[in-house]
């Protein structure tokens, strides 16, 4: 096969060039039938699954939360007067007799015997 | 949609508003404004290129089918700077497509508007000018398009997109998916081939 010499070569690449086919004139149509038959982009998933995500994950977390929160916390009385009521309670149940009966029991235990042997009780105040 | 609407009032003809990265960004997000805006940019060059591919028949149906694939396509692609090769290479895709339907004779019609496509040439161009300069540049159109029908449809669209289209062998080499080195091979072949056939034409370069 001949090889072509450069300038040869220009010579059939401009000729090509300048005499390539023209192609015919497009319809008049061509445009908006092109755009009319374009659907809409998806739009992409990873957005629209955290956006569905969210509603349902803030609504299980409050649900969790709400029952947690039921569980663990103590329902304390809001009234005053209730709540003086539950100190009191309180404060008799720490300095009753029964408190002092288990402590009696327990400095028994422990403690030498005292020369005195006095049966005087022994107050204690147990933290609750 | 909007800024799409404003690069078209600024300068509708040369369409200077907005580059071809930002149209394709634009357009990725749905904006269609923006895509008629590349439409319009684009399809002569795809026009062209199918056209010395395929011939004239169905060419609006090939038109139409590589800028709908684009559409369809454009949110999947990765980088803006590549779309004229992306582009070129769904025209060739298109044009093999159209190739393979005549081979297996599925549209015989076609097959026969491609064989007269000179006919056509000559009956549009004759029955409006009577100029000899016409006329002679119609002939060497004739003898173009008869050469590049010569050539195998590999070796063509070689010829096709580098000499005729413009486009560096690099580009080429991508949009058909081959090795540069197979462009270079096919197209010193393919030019050997045209320039033969124009000189038994009578055309001596």
């Amino acid at each position: 096969m001949t090889n072509l010499h450069p300038d040869r070569q220009n010579n059939l690449v401009s000729f090509l060039r300048h005499n390539q086919p023209v192609p015919p004139e497009a319809s008049p149509q061509l445009e908006q039938q092109l755009f009319a038959s374009l659907e809409p982009h998806p739009k992409p998933r990873r957005l629209r699954f955290k956006i569905a995500w969210i509603p349902g994950a803030i609504a299980t977390g409050f649900v969790f939360t709400s029952i947690s929160f039921g569980f663990r916390t103590p329902r304390i009385a809001l009234e005053p007067k209730d709540l003086e009521k539950f100190l009191v309670k309180n404060w008799h149940n720490t300095v009753g007799h029964n408190s002092y009966t288990t402590t009696e029991n327990m400095a028994a235990d422990w403690l030498l015997p005292n020369s005195s042997e006095s049966q005087q009780p022994t107050l204690a105040i147990y933290a609750q | 949609m909007l800024a799409c609407q404003q690069a078209s009032a600024v300068d509708a003809e040369t369409e200077t508003g907005f580059t071809d990265r930002e149209l394709i960004l634009l357009c990725q997000q749905g904006d269609r404004d923006c895509f008629r805006l590349l439409y319009q940019r684009y399809q002569q060059r795809v026009r062209s290129t199918l056209y010395q591919l395929c011939g004239s028949a169905s060419l609006d149906d090939l038109v139409q089918e590589v800028f709908f694939k684009a559409w369809k396509g454009l949110p999947k692609l990765k980088t803006a700077k590549y779309f004229s090769t992306w582009l070129y290479r769904i025209s060739w895709n298109v044009a093999t497509d159209r190739r393979r339907k005549l081979a297996k004779g599925k549209d015989r019609t076609s097959l026969n508007d491609d064989k007269t496509w000179s006919k056509e040439l000559h009956s549009n161009k004759l029955a409006s000018t009577e100029s000899t300069p016409d006329l002679m540049q119609l002939h060497y159109q004739d003898l173009v398009q008869r050469g590049l029908n010569n050539l195998s449809f590999e070796h063509r669209a070689v010829l096709v997109l580098h000499d005729l289209e413009d486009l560096p062998q690099k580009q080429v080499a991508e949009i058909l998916n081959i090795p540069v080195g197979t462009v270079k091979s096919r197209l010193f072949h393919a030019r050997n081939s045209l320039k033969k056939f124009l000189e038994q034409q009578g055309i001596s370069l």
